[in-house]
């Protein structure tokens, strides 16, 4: 990777009255060094006299020596500061100041450089001397005096010079600095040029909002460290409030979203690290998670020790996805002092998990509310300076305050400046059927183009749209994008959607599912085309489009072996996406050679890299964590479907990047099935395995209503007891029948399942037996089978299903943790499984040990919930 | 550093010292051969001494399996002496740790071999016992390792038979410290020891099964019961009701507590206290010796175990 940075050197140029502000000038350099200024290859770096001149003697006075430090003529920012003193004369100036910041006009004449930022600090101010008085009189007649060629700003304090600053090189940096690119296949060349642009997206018609910023700013002076929530509803701007301060401040942050590979962990932490830390320390693109972990942690506690607060934005945490938990980048548990995240996210599941977390930590939480009138007023003025007070009241009481309605109305009154607002209907949804009304009859090229934009996991340009649909780009412009501009957010020449909210509306009120499936057939086709396949797309969703299209045949032709082999050398573990697609695609048409099939896949790709994306075993087995503080912080928690009558938790703390244990939960009608097992050993063939048992319990489940968990077993066992791959894998099933108070299990090696039943006030294990799936130790003659156990429930009942990792989680320390969680379910049986799920966890641990070598570790709970209709 | 391999006798049993690395080619292939030709030599007693193998790959593991396999089979038993920290983090990661009886002290795996030599066989599910010295004890306690049994059960061992044990009692785990026993006796003795519901009586037909070779009457023992849910009731009267034609059943409400609230419906063989229970079913049944003994088989080293019963029908 190129570790080339260029250097900005800030001149700072001023009387001594004003040293606090010389001072904050290498502060703001240093937080945009850490934000900014690495999505461009930048550092800036300050020049000032009493920190880079020596004492000595010239000719010309002092100002002899210090010019020569300076370099005005070669410095690239010239920050002038002036309050009530002009400065002490010199031989070639009335003051040295005047004489740099002459200088650096002189040279910018020349060469335009250095760009000269001139301010002056308007608090009040009374001479109390003619002394004094000469020099502010001096002040007022430079300001007088000021190039007509330049514009200077006015400050009031310390902390607004700050901001306007920090603004100010920020948009220096922006406009004059063009994104760095990076060739690492797992780092998109563009991953930062997106971030950025976002940002300017977001921040372009940014208004109102002041108290958030006000708000944390009393937080991080109340507080040593902590979490400061930004929660609002759909388009409430929270990311639009994120972005301003990212914009004005030049936070470290990262925008969560489900384009651009904007969810994916490694990434995030990868983007992350960049910012925190300088680029020559940056880790290898192959580093595992645990140690990108690890670092991101380490690099927190550098922070915290240089005592200057460390804010990072993670904007939408609601847009991860239900796969992933709250993530290892928030390291609730160990946050250091001096470092604080400002969270922003929808109300919900995500976000209550993730705050029952922080019960030790300082947090507070920042409700959006609605726009005020002034604020609407501002927005719709910058869009249409002409629009009346009568229209803006309307459109006001028709998005009672609500962001994004509100610019939803701005764009459309841009594009359409006689659009009607005395129609404008009461609800965000609303406006959405009104202005996409054309489209419901319409089958045309608009329809097609939002199609496209819906299925797809990147943002798209005119001409990918015009080769997705084969319609000219001319056409794709006026006809399929004009017509839907105002809920597009463009980055750079691609287009997604401005806010989830649309497509939502979209994918559940105007598409249909057919039309969806055509639209991700098209995708693929294009994708496939010969001159794509350098795309990074092409690899990431290939398979993806190919399998939501319905077309397995197809999928199966395309994602061949070699496709494979590329992708696991480009991609790693991201491959296992694709195997589980084949797969699924291979049950689907009920292909006979199903086993033999999927493993000679894998091999492939095990050949490929070398045995194993982990070479074995024993690399892995070293410790996760050198310490217990900070021990296992990644969290996987997906959200799982359920059953009227019982909610259902899934919390997995993985042992490596992709986990050996897996858990499916599966809705079959008034029934929840669920499974939970584990594969021995780690790494890809192992992680195969797993997903391989859990799709064919899915399968089996979804398809063929087998009553018997007992023979539900048998049948996977017969399905994969031919082959190797598949031996001595635990599985547990148990199947949750709320409306017959009644819960049948059976299982097959797996630790045993424990009921906490709410009439006894007390937790059993429940001995349910049963040999692994497809033994070593068969005896001969005999079939293995499994008998199913059946229990009886009552609503208030508590059912916890782990894997061994917890329950012999440190055995070789002769310690193992075994059932302690049973005192920690009965104390929280009130509770929601979430609730119970992270605690029995938390519990796990906080149990002693000398290291964590062990497993993955999974808990599933489910609680049968009090309050249903009798049957 | 391929695998070097050195047998060595101490008594009947070999120890084979691992040096080097057990990997993919000629280290695992040099372990199998191994065991292969010590079985064929007959010695089927054998210890793996790993404390000079610094890794172990999959292959390694996957042969070791077929060993233990192979040697099970001819009636031996292999065990691991010395495993490297690494390697019993290995062993634990792959689940390999619950196939393998692992020691860190030879003399205490040769004298567990040295003694090992029979097998009880698991009067429920005929699955043989772990190895057992050969001078066993008059009355021996025994759990079944077959995982899906776990039955307990007591075996005396009479002095004139070296094959054959009687079996004293059986018991089957519901919950914790609770269980389903039966007491060989005149009459058999059917324990619920804890509570009887629906999921304890997923395990009552496990037991219940086996009896038809061995019983003509069983009296149901209610004591030592804390609770009876409707679900587990119905399950004990349907089981009673689908066997009758093998043995004989009566229900003892000797001794019930009351807070189990029993009430059993007026067609179910209940009867007040165990003399009265026991009376009637002297009535039905036989006082045939035979019929009231449990046998099992104290299986020498075979490469599988028979089932037999010396009861008639």
């Amino acid at each position: 990777m190129d570790e080339h940075v260029a250097i900005i050197r800030v001149v700072v140029a001023s009387p001594a009255d004003v040293q606090s502000e010389r001072d904050i000038v290498p502060d703001v350099l240093d937080e945009l060094n850490r934000g900014v200024c690495r999505t461009r290859g930048v550092r800036f770096e300050a020049i000032r006299w009493e920190t880079d001149a020596y004492p000595g003697f010239h000719e010309l006075g002092p100002q002899g020596l210090i010019d020569p430090i300076l370099r005005l003529d070669e410095c690239d920012v010239l920050l002038g500061v002036f309050w009530k003193r002009f400065g002490s004369p010199t031989s070639t100036g009335e003051s040295g100041t005047e004489h740099e910041i002459a200088r650096a006009f002189e040279s910018w004449k020349a060469n335009r450089r250095p760009e000269i930022m001139v301010y002056f600090n308007a608090k009040s101010y009374t001479p109390k001397s003619k002394a004094e008085a000469d020099q502010w009189g001096r002040v007022l007649e430079f300001r007088e005096k000021f190039p007509k060629e330049g514009l200077f700003w006015e400050y009031r304090g310390r902390a607004q010079f700050r901001d306007l600053v920090r603004i100010h090189l920020t948009n220096y940096v922006l406009n004059r600095m063009e994104v760095v690119e990076e060739a690492d296949p797992r780092w998109p060349s563009d991953y930062f040029a997106v971030q950025t642009r976002i940002i300017e997206e977001y921040s372009r018609s940014f208004a109102g909002r002041e108290d958030v910023a006000r708000e944390f700013d009393g937080f991080m002076a109340s507080e040593p460290r902590g979490y400061f929530i930004i929660r609002g509803g759909p388009g409430q701007g929270k990311t639009a409030v994120c972005c301003d301060l990212i914009r004005k401040r030049g936070y470290v942050h990262h925008l969560i979203s489900r384009s651009g590979g904007r969810t994916e962990t490694d990434l995030i932490l990868r983007s992350l690290l960049t910012q925190v830390r300088p680029r020559t320390l940056q880790s290898e693109a192959s580093e595992p998670l645990a140690e990108l972990i690890k670092e991101f942690e380490e690099s927190l506690l550098g922070a915290a020790a240089v005592k200057k607060p460390r804010v990072l934005v993670i904007d939408g945490l609601d847009e991860l996805p239900a796969t992933a938990g709250p993530p290892p980048y928030l390291v609730a548990e160990a946050l250091p002092d001096g470092v604080y995240y400002v969270i922003s996210s929808r109300p919900g599941d995500a976000l209550d998990r993730f705050t029952d977390q922080l019960s030790s930590i300082p947090h507070h939480c920042h409700e959006l509310g609605p726009l005020n009138y002034s604020d609407m007023e501002a927005v719709l003025k910058a869009r249409k300076p002409s629009i009346s007070s009568v229209e803006i009241e309307r459109v006001a009481e028709a998005c009672q305050g609500h962001p994004l309605y509100l610019r939803a109305v701005a764009d459309q009154l841009s594009v359409q400046p006689n659009f009607n607002v005395q129609e404008l209907p009461p609800t965000i949804e609303g406006f959405f059927r009104r202005t996409t009304e054309f489209m419901r009859a319409d089958a045309g090229l608009t329809r097609e183009v939002l199609g496209v934009l819906s299925v797809a996991r990147t943002p798209l340009s005119v001409r990918d749209l015009s080769g997705i649909t084969g319609s000219p780009q001319r056409e794709i412009d006026q006809r399929g994008i004009r017509p839907i501009r105002q809920f597009l957010l463009a980055i750079g020449a691609a287009y997604t959607f401005y806010h989830a909210k649309f497509h939502e509306f979209l994918t559940t009120e105007i598409l249909y599912e057919d039309e969806l499936q055509t639209c991700h057939a098209a995708v693929a086709s294009w994708l496939n085309r010969p001159k794509n396949v350098a795309v990074p797309y092409y690899w990431e969703s290939l398979a993806y489009h190919l399998f939501e299209s319905g077309d397995y045949a197809e999928l199966l032709r395309t994602i061949t072996p070699e496709f494979l082999a590329a992708k696991v050398r480009r991609l790693g573990y991201a491959v296992l996406e694709d195997v589980e697609l084949c797969v699924r695609a291979l049950m689907e048409q009920g292909n006979p050679a199903l086993v033999e099939t999927c493993v000679s896949m894998v091999e492939r790709l095990r050949e490929v890299v070398g045995g194993d994306i982990v070479p074995d075993a024993v690399r892995s087995l070293a410790s996760y964590r050198a310490g217990p503080e900070a021990f296992r912080t990644r969290l996987i928690e997906p959200r799982a479907q359920s059953v009227a009558g019982a909610s259902v938790y899934v919390g997995v703390l993985p042992k490596a990047e992709v986990p050996a244990d897996f858990v499916e939960v599966v809705p079959c009608g008034e029934r929840l099935m669920i499974a939970i097992g584990d594969a021995p050993s780690l790494g890809l063939k192992s992680a195969f395995a797993a997903r391989f048992i859990g799709n064919l319990f899915r399968q089996l489940a979804e398809r063929e209503h087998i009553e018997d968990l007992g023979q539900l077993i048998a049948r996977i066992n017969a399905t994969v007891s031919q082959h190797e791959y598949f031996r001595r894998i635990s599985l547990q099933c148990i199947a949750v029948d709320p409306p017959r108070d009644r819960i049948n299990i059976a299982n097959a090696g797996h630790p045993y399942p424990v009921h906490y039943s709410a009439r006894r006030g007390e937790c059993d294990i429940l001995p349910v037996r049963g040999d692994l799936l497809h033994d070593y130790i068969v005896r001969p003659g005999e079939l293995p089978t499994w008998h199913q156990y059946r229990l009886e429930v009552e609503p208030g009942d508590i059912i916890i299903l782990v894997s061994d990792g917890l329950t012999e989680g440190h055995i070789l320390q002769g310690d193992p943790y075994e059932y302690r969680f049973t005192g920690v379910v009965e104390k929280h049986r009130n509770d929601g499984p979430a609730v119970i799920g992270e605690a029995i966890l938390d519990d796990w641990k906080a149990h002693l040990r000398e290291e964590d070598s062990a497993d993955d570790v999974t808990v599933v709970v489910v609680v049968l919930e009090r309050a249903r209709t009798a049957r | 550093m391929s695998l070097q391999l050195t047998p060595r006798k101490v008594g009947s049993v070999t120890i084979v010292d691992l040096v080097g690395r057990v990997t993919l080619g000629e280290g695992a292939a040099s372990l199998r051969d191994m065991l292969r030709d010590l079985v064929a030599k007959g010695r089927n007693k054998i210890v793996l001494n790993y404390s000079e193998v610094s890794y172990q790959d999959s292959s390694g593991n996957g042969e070791l399996v077929s060993g233990f396999t192979t040697v099970t089979a001819h009636g031996g038993y292999l065990v691991l002496l010395n495993l490297t920290k690494r390697l019993k983090d290995l062993f634990q990661i792959t689940k390999l740790n619950t196939v393998f009886d692992v020691f860190d002290n030879e003399a205490v795996a040769v004298r567990f071999l040295e003694t090992a030599s029979k097998h009880w066989v698991c009067p429920l599910c005929r699955h043989r016992s772990s190895p057992l010295p050969a001078e066993t004890a008059s009355r021996e306690d025994q759990t079944c390792t077959n995982a899906n049994c776990g039955a307990n059960y007591s075996v005396i061992r009479p002095i004139e038979s070296e094959l054959e044990g009687y079996i004293d009692r059986v018991q089957l785990s519901t919950y914790p410290d609770e269980s389903l026993e039966v007491v060989v006796g005149d009459p058999f003795r059917f324990r619920i020891v804890g509570r009887l519901n629906l999921f304890t009586s997923s395990r009552l037909e496990q037991l219940w099964r086996p009896l038809v070779w061995h019983v003509r009457t069983l009296l149901v023992d209610l004591r030592s019961l804390t609770e009876m849910s409707a679900e587990g009731q119905a399950e004990l009267l349907r089981l009673l009701s689908a066997y009758e034609n093998h043995f004989r059943c009566a229900i003892s409400l000797e001794g019930l507590r009351r807070e189990c609230d029993c009430h059993f419906p007026p067609t179910a063989p209940v009867y007040s206290d165990d003399a009265s229970a026991i009376a009637v079913l002297r009535l039905l049944g036989t006082t045939n010796a035979n019929w009231q003994a449990w046998t099992t088989w104290f299986a020498p080293d075979v490469p599988s175990p028979r089932f037999s019963s010396r009861s008639g029908g």
